[in-house]
């Protein structure tokens, strides 16, 4: 597990040593390097029987032994779909930016850290750990954002870092609230969880008049909204997304705003599930907000990436309203909505590159009638469009539709904020549906303003992309519809994490 | 818990401050060599570093402290206890690490100024670990002048140069005037037990309290906090900071803003734990109430925070934009000790410690910046990630550290003190640092981007000696290793109270 997880990190620290003019010599080591690494998980997650057991591979060391923090590791269903996304994504990210020439020696450096920083986050079962990797995912981010961005590069890396650093603070001042008061002697550790939500909820103190659990579930919250993000945090995602280069987009939406929704599913509804039934209508307004308001931000943008960026949070409305439902379905939804997601949207934004790459604009006026020039790139443009729209028999139908569906069955629990209710998520839940039609509209039109129509004179010459490029995003279309038919494989995985949350949920009735 | 104090003579105390003693022999020594012949400038570095590295061997060793707990010198002027030889390591350290920047520094380019700065260097350390050893009024007062009067010395270092000399009246006239208030609280305090030892102030100050004693109280502490907060360079008493801190040689700024604000920490911590160690837990939790300790040192310590943070924002030089660091990171560090608990020193002196590495580390690549570039605007770190990666490597990992990002010992300190507080449920204060802490970011953050995300206009690439490198390396070892495993640290940090709690 320790292997797994630093491997990245070890190329990283091996490219150090590369001299920096061999491009191509750095490129294919970092790439043979990621490749490895999946074949490698591949291999240990072939080994693992999920049906059974939730945790496997457990590493744990003591640490720092007066504060109970352990150096653990660990795999279950959740992390291990979650590290498959990681490594498909960094893949593609990294066999995508053969194109980077521009200090390609850091650049690559900073990619392998960042995937360790990442697979930290979904591999760690120590709260501290977490938090640790949880900010080494930021730091290469800064420098990836800010030195291969666009041109307004500074001013979104900072926001980006100041944004997720004040998350940041909220997470770190509820983890010192969660260490100083666990009066267990074990570490705050995911493997034991219920007796985690124990003490939390029978602590009597109050803070500010406020009991302690709902303390912890804002600061949990915040730090995770900020990252997801949800409608009133959003606002660095548009300028993040729109500047960085279009490989390290891909990881943005591809991975980033996942590890905030895998925190609110594995910290906050592990740790205060009583907070989040009580804030259940809360959060699924914000959901559904999200999708509604992110929809039509994005139907209003001239800007292709922006436009996808604001599909992003539309999307991940998704993702949050089947959290709060609280239903079988929905929570299932809600996992397969990050994975289904992550794949789609690096889809999109490898398709933005692509057209940035030939005509140095994404003003969407600017361009139009690729159709007939190139042919490759449109027809994976309308597969994406398709799957981002959620044709039946794509990846985004499976996931969308289990969350509607679940969201819809879900009925509010006599202890929320809202009181018990068995049409509100019915009504909500009828009026996110709309957001499929939104969808639909923005990206159709999306389409047409850009492959379909006249092509201007200036645009004649352009070139198709390579089949070196068609090949990566044949497979990625692959994985959208092999798991758009059989989503089978990937939903047995979670069956454990998603009966265990409902457990956490029915102990509190 | 009051512990009897075993008192030595003042032949035998003698033995007990052998580390200080070897210091001011060396100072002679040097002063005596300043008068003759040129020597060369690097064996003057090698024997300041062998000198301190011996009085730190002593220190370290234990000679000095006794197995009998606490030892009372001089009838009563200092003390030898664990937390001594805490301060005495820490500050001979930091006058090692300074050592070898005052070596680097131009403004010390002659051998006769060398000597001389090295000398009051060591004088200047002697001063500062009396300061964190003094029970007794006179003491303190008297340790504290000491530090006071060479640090305007060695501000005021470069004598051609109208910014130092600005800086070096500045810092002197608000100095006296910040230790004449601090003598006038001293007075009250003192006419109002009737003996400037610690242990008679205490038993004093036990039992009942009259109402006009708690206002002389209150009053002669505001008095004394002004005189210990110059030195910790917090609110109200920061004015002079960034003036100061922006005149003098960048490797004195760096030494002041470690060592000086240690001091003023230390000397106000051993207040507390004489008093405390002498009243009792009970005695003396009613009397910092009786006092509002609590409340002033939180206010003054969240105002810190926020003038600091909110004035380094806009700030273009970076020795004023690090002043102005240096005072957010004081006011951080008061929030730890205004818990006035166990978890809350633990949490300052790990800070200061972990404060020390870093800030030495930054202003040393400020300070090559500012010889490679002859300026200190910001701009000078324009281009450099590509010019000298290492070094600018470096400089974000000391920059991060600062920021509290883990895995850097920076984070590690930030976390204790947030656990102080939060253990003592001061949920609001905590919340205000916290803000404070994604305030810091940005400014921080401006350097880093100064670094790597503009591109240079400046071709030349600047090459440093291998000195050089390898003290970035031995200040950047800890700052990484420490926040990885931080274990042995805190282990020293509550060895050095176990007396206390």
């Amino acid at each position: 597990m320790t292997f797994l997880l630093f491997f990245p990190m070890l190329v990283g620290v091996v490219l150090l040593m590369v001299p920096k003019h061999v491009h191509n010599t750095i490129y294919k080591i970092s790439l043979g390097a990621t490749v490895a690494h999946f074949v490698i998980l591949c291999l240990t997650l072939v080994q693992i029987d999920f049906s059974f057991d939730q945790w496997h591979y457990v590493v744990k060391v003591p640490w720092i032994e007066p504060l109970h923090i352990y150096y653990a590791l660990g795999i279950d269903g959740l992390s291990a779909l979650m590290c498959l996304l990681t490594s498909i994504t960094m893949v593609l990210a990294i066999a995508l930016s053969y194109k980077i020439k521009k200090k390609s020696k850091a650049y690559f450096i900073l990619m392998l850290f960042l995937q360790t920083g990442i697979y930290g986050v979904f591999l760690s079962i120590d709260l501290f750990l977490f938090y640790i990797f949880w900010e080494m995912a930021l730091i290469p981010l800064y420098f990836l954002i800010g030195i291969w961005g666009g041109v307004r590069r500074e001013y979104a890396a900072i926001k980006f870092f100041i944004y997720t650093m004040i998350g940041s603070v909220f997470l770190l001042l509820s983890l010192v609230l969660l260490y100083l008061l666990n009066p267990t002697d074990s570490g705050i550790l995911l493997t034991d969880l219920h007796v985690h939500q124990q003490w939390i909820r029978n602590f009597s103190e109050l803070i500010w008049g406020i009991p302690v659990s709902t303390m912890i579930f804002l600061g949990l919250f915040i730090a995770f909204a900020i990252k997801i993000p949800i409608f009133p945090f959003h606002t660095w995602l548009p300028d993040a997304h729109v500047q960085a280069p279009t490989p390290v987009s891909v990881v943005l939406a591809g991975i980033l705003l996942k590890l905030g929704m895998y925190g609110m599913l594995r910290f906050t509804l592990g740790f205060v599930p009583g907070e989040v039934v009580m804030f259940a209508p809360v959060i699924f307004i914000l959901g559904v907000i999200n999708l509604i308001y992110g929809a039509f931000c994005a139907m209003y943008q001239k800007n292709m990436k922006k436009l996808i960026a604001y599909s992003s949070i539309s999307h991940m409305g998704y993702c949050i309203i089947g959290f709060s439902a609280l239903t079988f379905l929905g929570l299932e939804g809600s996992i397969m909505q990050m994975l289904s997601h992550g794949l789609i949207a690096a889809l999109l934004f490898i398709i933005a590159g692509a057209i940035y790459e030939r005509t140095y604009t994404l003003t969407m006026s600017d361009l139009g009638g690729f159709a007939s020039q190139l042919p490759r790139l449109t027809f994976v443009a309308v597969f994406a469009v398709f799957a981002a729209i959620g044709l039946p028999g794509l990846f985004g139908f499976v996931s969308e539709f289990m969350v509607l569906v679940g969201a819809f069955m879900g009925s509010l629990y006599p202890s929320s904020l809202f009181g018990a209710s068995d049409t509100f998520f019915q009504l909500g839940t009828s009026v996110a549906m709309f957001t499929v039609l939104i969808t639909a509209v923005y990206m159709l039109w999306m389409l047409q303003r850009t492959f379909f129509g006249a092509l201007a004179e200036k645009w004649t010459s352009l070139e198709d992309i390579s089949t070196f490029d068609l090949g990566w995003i044949v497979l990625l279309m692959a994985l959208i519809f092999v798991f758009g038919i059989q989503p089978s494989y990937l939903l047995e995985l979670t069956h454990l994490n998603v009966t265990d949350w409902l457990d956490f949920v029915g102990e509190i009735q | 818990m009051i512990l009897n104090i075993w008192q030595s003579s003042n032949l035998e105390s003698l033995w007990y401050i052998l580390p200080e003693l070897l210091l001011l022999g060396g100072a002679f020594g040097f002063l005596t060599m300043s008068l003759f012949t040129p020597h060369n400038r690097r064996n003057i570095l090698a024997w300041a570093i062998l000198i301190l590295l011996t009085s730190l061997f002593m220190a370290m060793s234990g000679v000095g402290t006794s197995a009998e707990g606490r030892v009372g010198l001089f009838s009563g002027l200092l003390v030898v206890d664990a937390f001594s030889m805490y301060a005495k390591v820490f500050f001979i350290l930091s006058s090692m690490i300074a050592s070898f920047f005052f070596y680097q520094s131009k403004t010390f380019g002659s051998t006769k100024k060398l000597l001389e700065t090295l000398a009051f260097l060591m004088v200047l350390t002697v001063g500062l670990c009396w300061m964190a050893m003094s029970v007794d009024l006179l003491m303190t007062f008297i340790s504290l002048e000491m530090v006071s009067i060479l640090s305007y010395l060695l501000v005021a270092s470069k004598p051609k140069d109208a910014f130092s000399s600005e800086a070096g009246l500045k810092y002197i006239l608000f100095g006296a005037v910040a230790s004449g208030i601090m003598l006038f609280g001293l007075s009250f305090l003192f006419g109002m037990v009737g003996a400037s030892d610690y242990a008679a102030i205490a038993r004093h100050l036990q039992g009942d309290l009259h109402t006009t004693e708690i206002l002389v109280l209150f009053f002669s502490f505001i008095c004394i906090l002004v005189g210990f907060g110059f030195k910790m360079t917090i609110f109200p008493t920061q004015m002079w900071v960034p003036d100061v801190y922006q005149g003098a040689p960048t490797s004195v700024t760096a030494f002041l803003s470690v060592s000086s604000k240690a001091g003023g920490f230390l000397i106000f911590m051993r207040l507390l734990i004489e008093l405390k160690v002498h009243l009792g837990s009970g005695a003396f939790e009613s009397l910092i109430a009786q006092i509002k300790m609590h409340e002033i040192l939180v206010f003054f310590g969240v105002m810190s925070m926020i003038i600091g943070n909110v004035s380094a924002l806009k700030q273009k030089n970076l020795k004023r934009l690090m002043a102005y660091s240096s005072i957010a990171h004081a006011g951080f560090i008061l929030l730890g000790l205004s818990c006035l608990g166990q978890d809350g020193f633990f949490a300052v002196l790990f800070y200061l410690f972990v404060y020390m590495l870093m800030n030495f580390g930054a202003f040393y690549i400020i300070h090559l910046r500012v010889i490679d570039t002859g300026n200190d605007h910001i701009d000078s770190f324009r281009g450099y990630g590509n010019q000298n990666i290492w070094m600018s490597v470096s400089m974000t990992i000391f920059l991060l550290s600062m920021i509290g990002l883990p895995p850097f010992s920076g984070f590690i300190a930030k976390f204790y003190v947030f656990k102080s507080l939060l253990s003592q449920k001061y949920y609001m204060t905590a919340l205000l640092g916290g803000i404070n802490t994604a305030i810091a970011v940005y400014y921080y953050m401006k350097i880093i981007k100064w670094m790597f995300l503009k591109d240079g206009n400046d071709p030349e690439i600047p090459r440093y000696g291998k000195l050089a490198r390898v003290y970035v390396i031995l200040l950047l070892v800890p700052v990484i290793s420490l926040g990885i495993y931080w274990k042995p640290l805190i282990d020293w940090v509550e060895a050095s109270l176990s007396f206390v709690f």
